[in-house]
C-alpha cells in the first residue's frame, strides 16, 4: 500500500468510532452536492424581489387561505386577500416594468388563480407559515422561500442516487448530472420561489428513480406500494404529475412483453401501484368534481392564435418561448437571457443529441465502451417529449405554457444531454469532459444570477 | 487526525475555485439597472438611410455602460449596419429639439445581429461623470427605403427625462429603452437589502455563501475531473472493515463500463 492509500486508510480507521463521520465520509460527494444546491438556492431566494417567482402571490395566497378559511379552496371560489394587494404596493411590485410605484386598490376582488391547485405542498408549508404568525407578510415570504429550499436539496440527493443507480462505474455522471440541475438558472430560480413545481419535480424524479430500481434489480410488491405512494402524492401535489401514470403503464407493458415468467407478479404490482395512488389523490379530485362539476376550470389566453400542433411549434414563436423559459428567463421579472446564450444552449442541445446516437453506436459495436443502455435512452427522450407535448396540448386548450413545465423531466434531460456530449469518448476521457462541461453551466449560472439577474432586481 | 494527499488535493481545488470566485467579485463590474421605460405598444417610422432617431434621457448614476433598445421586427433583406451614438447634450433649441455637444460613445451593430425577441444591448465604455446629466443617444442606419428596422415606443410621452425625436422632429412618445451603469459588486448587493429579514439582507451572508457555493463546486470539480479514482481506491479500503455500504460505493455489477446493460 502507498503511503497516500495509507494515510486515507488510518483516516477511515481513525472515524470509524464516530457514525456521523462515518456516514459522511462515505456520502460525501453527496453532502457537498446538497451542501452546493443549499447555497446555490438560498442565493436565488435573496436575489429575488418579493412576489417575483412565477405566480408567487397566487401560491402564498393559497397557504393565507388555508390559514384562514382552514379548507382546501376550490378552483374558481378562492380570492386574493387585501393584505397581498397592500404588500405588493408596499413593495412596489409593477416597478418591474418601470413604473415608480405600484398603486391596487386594496379592495379589488380578484380570484386566486392557484386554488385550482391540489394541497399537498401547501399542506406541508403550512406549519413553517404558522410559525412565522406576527410578522410582515414579506418576512413570511421569505421565510415559506427558505424552508422551500429543503425540496431542491431533497431533489438533488434523490438526483445523484439516481444517476448512482444508472451509472455505478461512472463517478462523474453521478455528480456531473445533479451538478447540472443546481446549475440550471430557472430550476434554482423556481426552486427558490413558494411554488409547487420543486416538490412536483422532486416526486417526478423519485418516481422514475423508483421506478427504474424495480426494473433493474427490486421486483417486489414492496417497491410496487412505494411507487404508488410515490405517484399518489405526486398528483396531490401538482396536476401534471399524472403524466407518470402513462410511463408507468408503459414500463410495466414493456416488463410484461420481456418477463413472461413474471407476469402474475407484475400485474399485481401494477395492480397495487394504482391502486395505492389513487386512493391516495382520488379524493381530491372525486371532490372537486362534486362540488364543481369539472375539473379543470374553463377559460383560455390566446397567445398565438393556432389550433394544433404543428402550426403551434413550426409557424409560432412556441418553441423559442419553451427554450428560453426552460434555461431562464425569469419572466416575472422580465430578465431572459440574451438570444446568443439561447442560441448557443440550442447548438449545445442539439449538438448532444448527435452524441448521443454516437454513444449508442459505440455501445453497441463494444459493450465495455456503452455509456448509457439504450433503453434508458428510449425512456428519458420519451419522457422528455411527452412532457413537451403535453405543455403544447396546455398552450392549445388553455394558454400560457413555460418552459418550467417540462422541469419534471428535468433529470432525463440533462442524462441525455451529458451522455450526448461526453459519452461517445472513450471512457479515460469522460471524467474530465465533463468537468468541461459542467465548468461551462457554472459559469452560466454564476452569470446569469450575478451578472444578469441581481443587477436588475429592485 | 491526518488527513491523506487526495483530501488535501480536493480541498485545494476547493480553495482554488473560491479564491478565484472571490477575485472575480471583487475587480468585475456589474451592469445595475437604473431606469426601465417599459411601455412599448408603439412602433416608430422605420429607419431607413438618411433618417436619424434621438432621444434624450438624464443618466441617474455615474458610470453609464449600456442601454438597451426594443426593436420591432427585422424584415430587412441582406445585411445593413445600425449605429448607436452617445452624445452629450448642451442645451435646447427653441423649436426643443436637443443641440447636441460632443459624441462620447458609439457603438456598431449589424442587423443580423440585432436581438429581436428580447431588447437588444448596446454595450460601451463606462461614462465616469455621468450621474444627472442629460445625454441623447442617437440611431442611424445604412438600410434603404422599406428595409429597415423599428424601434418600439410608447404611444405617449410617458418618460419625464426627454423626448424622441425623428428627423429633428419631436413626437408624441419615448422608446422603449433601459439605461445601465456600472458598479463594484458592493453596490450591486444593495440591491438584496429591501424587505429581506435579517440575515438575507446581508451582503456579506450573500458573499459568504456565494464563496461556499464555489468551494464546493471546486471540491467537485476536482471529484468529477479524475479525483474519484482516488476516492474509490480510499472507499475499497473502507470496505473492508465495514460493510454498511453506501449506494455510491458499491462495486460495479458485471453490465458494461459506466451503463446498465439492456
Amino acid at each position: 500500500m502507498s503511503d497516500e492509500r495509507a494515510a486515507d486508510y488510518r483516516e477511515v480507521k481513525e472515524r470509524d468510532g464516530n457514525f456521523l463521520r462515518r456516514w459522511l465520509f462515505k456520502n460525501r460527494v453527496l453532502v457537498v452536492l446538497m451542501v452546493l444546491a443549499a447555497c446555490v438556492s438560498q442565493l436565488w431566494v435573496a436575489a429575488t424581489p418579493p412576489w417575483r417567482a412565477p405566480d408567487e402571490p397566487a401560491h402564498f395566497g393559497y397557504l393565507q387561505y388555508l390559514d384562514r378559511e382552514q379548507a382546501i379552496p376550490l378552483a374558481t371560489r378562492a380570492y386574493y386577500y387585501p393584505d397581498l394587494f397592500e404588500s405588493k404596493n408596499r413593495t412596489n411590485f409593477m416597478g418591474v416594468f418601470g413604473y415608480p410605484s405600484t398603486s391596487m386598490d386594496l379592495q379589488t376582488i380578484e380570484q386566486n388563480s392557484a386554488a385550482g391547485h391540489p394541497p399537498l405542498y401547501y399542506s406541508l408549508m403550512y406549519p413553517a407559515y404558522e410559525l412565522t404568525g406576527g410578522n410582515a407578510v414579506e418576512s413570511r415570504l421569505y421565510f415559506m422561500r427558505i424552508v422551500g429550499i429543503a425540496f431542491f436539496v431533497a431533489l438533488i440527493g434523490v438526483a445523484y442516487r439516481f444517476a448512482v443507480l444508472l451509472f455505478p462505474k461512472a463517478p462523474y455522471f453521478q455528480a456531473g448530472i445533479p451538478l447540472l440541475m443546481i446549475l440550471h438558472p430557472q430550476l434554482a430560480f423556481v426552486g427558490s420561489g413558494v411554488m409547487n413545481d420543486t416538490l412536483l419535480t422532486l416526486f417526478f424524479t423519485l418516481f422514475l428513480y423508483q421506478l427504474a430500481v424495480f426494473v433493474i434489480k427490486d421486483t417486489s410488491l414492496r417497491r410496487a406500494l412505494f411507487i404508488g405512494i410515490i405517484m399518489g402524492l405526486g398528483t396531490l401535489t401538482k396536476i401534471s404529475f399524472v403524466l407518470a401514470f402513462p410511463v408507468g403503464i408503459v414500463v410495466f407493458a414493456a416488463l410484461l412483453a420481456i418477463r413472461r415468467d413474471q407476469r402474475i407478479m407484475l400485474m399485481k404490482a401494477a395492480g397495487v401501484t394504482i391502486g395505492v395512488s389513487l386512493a391516495i389523490c382520488g379524493w381530491y379530485f372525486v371532490r372537486n368534481f362534486a362540488e364543481l362539476g369539472f375539473l379543470n376550470p374553463p377559460g383560455k389566453v390566446v397567445l398565438y392564435n393556432v389550433d394544433n400542433w404543428w402550426d403551434l411549434w413550426f409557424a409560432t414563436r412556441f418553441r423559442a418561448v419553451m427554450l428560453g423559459s426552460f434555461l431562464g428567463d425569469f419572466s416575472w421579472l422580465t430578465i431572459p437571457l440574451y438570444d446568443n446564450v439561447l442560441l448557443w444552449f440550442r447548438r449545445l442541445t442539439e449538438l448532444s443529441a448527435i452524441g448521443l446516437l454516437a454513444a449508442l453506436l459505440l455501445g453497441l459495436w463494444r459493450r465495455r465502451l456503452e455509456a448509457i443502455a439504450p433503453w434508458i435512452v428510449t425512456l428519458f427522450a420519451g419522457i422528455f417529449i411527452a412532457f413537451f407535448m403535453a405543455a403544447s396540448q396546455f398552450e392549445l386548450n388553455t394558454g400560457g405554457a413555460q418552459g418550467r413545465y417540462l422541469f419534471p423531466a428535468v433529470f432525463p434531460f440533462w442524462t441525455l444531454v451529458l451522455v450526448g456530449l461526453t459519452g461517445w469518448m472513450p471512457p479515460s476521457w469522460r471524467g474530465r469532459a465533463t468537468a468541461v462541461v459542467v465548468s461551462a453551466a457554472a459559469v452560466l449560472s454564476v452569470w446569469a444570477l450575478m451578472v444578469e439577474y441581481l443587477p436588475r432586481v429592485s | 487526525m491526518r488527513l491523506g494527499r487526495n483530501t488535501w488535493l480536493g480541498l485545494l481545488a476547493a480553495l482554488l475555485v473560491a479564491a478565484a470566485a472571490a477575485v472575480w467579485l471583487l475587480v468585475s463590474g456589474f451592469p445595475l439597472m437604473d431606469r426601465f421605460q417599459f411601455d412599448c405598444n408603439n412602433t416608430l417610422k422605420p429607419m431607413a438611410e438618411g433618417h436619424e432617431l434621438v432621444q434624450t434621457f438624464v443618466a441617474p448614476e455615474d458610470g453609464l455602460s449600456r442601454v438597451d433598445l426594443r426593436f420591432y421586427e427585422n424584415d430587412t433583406v441582406g445585411e445593413q449596419d445600425l449605429v448607436f451614438e452617445l452624445w452629450d447634450v448642451l442645451g435646447s433649441n427653441p423649436d426643443g429639439t436637443p443641440v447636441l455637444g460632443e459624441k462620447i460613445r458609439e457603438s456598431r451593430v449589424s442587423s443580423r445581429d440585432v436581438a429581436l425577441f428580447w431588447m437588444h444591448r448596446f454595450e460601451f465604455e463606462p461614462v465616469a461623470d455621468s450621474q444627472g446629466k442629460t445625454y441623447a443617444m442617437r440611431i442611424t442606419s445604412s438600410a434603404p427605403d422599406g428595409a429597415a428596422l423599428r424601434l418600439r415606443a410608447s404611444n405617449k410621452d410617458v418618460y419625464d427625462g426627454g423626448a424622441v425625436f425623428q428627423d429633428g422632429k419631436v413626437e408624441d412618445a419615448d422608446l422603449s429603452f433601459v439605461l445601465f451603469h456600472e458598479a463594484g459588486v458592493w453596490q450591486a448587493l444593495d440591491r438584496i437589502s429591501p424587505f429581506r429579514p435579517f440575515p438575507l439582507n446581508s451582503a456579506g451572508l450573500f458573499v459568504a455563501v456565494f464563496l461556499l457555493a464555489a468551494a464546493a463546486f471546486g471540491w467537485l470539480l476536482w471529484y468529477i475531473a479524475g479525483g474519484f479514482s482516488a476516492d474509490t481506491a480510499t472507499s475499497s479500503d473502507s470496505r473492508s472493515h465495514d460493510s454498511s455500504r453506501s449506494c455510491g460505493d458499491e462495486p460495479p455489477p458485471g453490465g458494461p463500463e459506466g451503463g446498465i446493460g439492456g
